[in-house]
C-alpha cells in the first residue's frame, strides 16, 4: 500500500490555552495529509477531478482518537494512506506519532462524487474506477 | 440536559474551491460551541480549570458524520448538549442544522483532567466533580 509521511512542527498558533493542540487541527492535518497522498501517488486533486469529472471527495465520516497531547514546538510525523476501496467510497487512515509513540489516529471515509443534476447544487457518488485504485499499491 | 445552540453564517474562507465547508472547520465550530455551552451554564473555562484546578479537558475522541454539505453564505444552527457523563470522561453531542434538517452530527469525548506531578507535563484524568455535573440538569 503506498504510504505518504510528512512531519509538521507544532506552533504556537495551533495551541490552546492550556497549551496543547487544539484538535480540530489534526483535521486539518489529516485533510492536507490526503491531499499529499494523492499528489505523491501522481493523483493530484485537480488532475483526477477534471479526467473523472468529479466534484470533489467530501467527507462522509471522520473519527479520531486521541492517546495523548502535542505541545508548542514538538515535530510530528502523519503517515497516511488508502485503506480501504469501497465501491463508491474510501477509507484513508492517518496515524500521528511524536518520537515514534501513537498520539493519534484517525480515519476519513470520503466518496467519489460526481455532480447529481436532479437537484440544485447536488452531488451524489459514484462508482471509483479501478485504475485510480491501482496507483495507490 | 441543558442545550446550547448558536445562529452562524457560514463564511467564504471557511469554504473550500467546491464552495462547501472544509470539514476540519466543522470541530471548530463543535469546540466552539462546547466551550460556550460550558459559558451558558456558568462555568467559563479559565475560571472553572482554576476552581477545580483542573487542566483541561481534552479530546479522547472526535467523530463526525456528513449527510449533506454546508455552502457559503447559508445560515446553519449548531445545538450542543453533554449526553453523557461517565465517571472521568463526558460525552458532548453536536447538531449542525440547515432550515430545520440534521446536516452533521458529532460527538467529542473528553476526559476531565488534572496535573500529574509525576511526569514533566503530565495530565491524567480525574473524576468530573459533581458540582460541574449539576449545573447542565435542567
Amino acid at each position: 500500500m503506498f504510504k505518504n509521511k510528512q512531519k509538521a512542527t507544532v506552533l504556537f498558533s495551533d495551541c490552546d490555552s492550556t497549551l496543547i493542540i487544539s484538535y480540530p487541527n489534526y483535521f486539518h492535518w489529516f485533510d492536507r495529509a490526503t491531499q499529499q497522498l494523492f499528489f505523491e501517488a501522481g493523483a493530484s486533486w485537480s488532475d483526477v477531478w477534471r479526467d473523472y469529472d468529479l466534484v470533489g471527495f467530501p467527507l462522509v465520516d471522520v473519527q479520531a482518537s486521541f492517546s495523548g497531547p502535542a505541545r508548542q514546538n514538538e515535530e510530528i510525523e502523519i503517515e497516511s494512506w488508502i485503506e480501504e476501496w469501497r465501491d463508491k467510497t474510501f477509507v484513508v487512515k492517518h496515524v500521528v506519532t511524536l518520537n515514534g509513540d501513537v498520539l493519534v489516529e484517525g480515519s476519513e471515509i470520503r466518496a467519489w462524487a460526481v455532480a447529481d443534476e436532479a437537484a440544485p447544487n447536488g452531488i451524489k457518488a459514484a462508482e471509483i474506477p479501478d485504475d485510480i485504485k491501482t496507483r495507490f499499491t | 440536559m441543558k442545550k446550547f445552540r448558536t445562529e452562524k453564517i457560514v463564511y467564504s474562507g471557511e469554504c473550500d474551491p467546491q464552495r462547501i465547508v472544509n470539514y476540519p472547520n466543522y470541530f471548530i465550530w463543535f469546540d466552539r460551541n462546547c466551550q460556550k455551552l460550558f459559558n451558558s451554564v456558568g462555568l467559563p473555562f479559565v475560571e472553572m480549570f482554576k476552581k477545580y484546578d483542573s487542566d483541561g479537558v481534552p479530546l479522547i475522541e472526535a467523530t463526525s458524520k456528513f449527510k449533506a454539505p454546508a455552502r457559503c453564505d447559508d445560515v446553519v444552527e449548531i445545538e450542543t448538549w453533554v449526553d453523557q457523563w461517565n465517571g472521568k470522561i463526558f460525552i458532548v453531542e453536536h447538531r449542525l442544522i440547515k432550515d430545520g434538517d440534521v446536516i452533521i452530527e458529532g460527538r467529542e469525548t473528553r476526559a476531565w483532567v488534572v496535573r500529574d506531578s509525576s511526569r514533566p507535563n503530565g495530565i491524567r484524568a480525574a473524576e468530573v466533580p459533581e458540582d460541574v455535573i449539576q449545573k447542565f440538569s435542567d
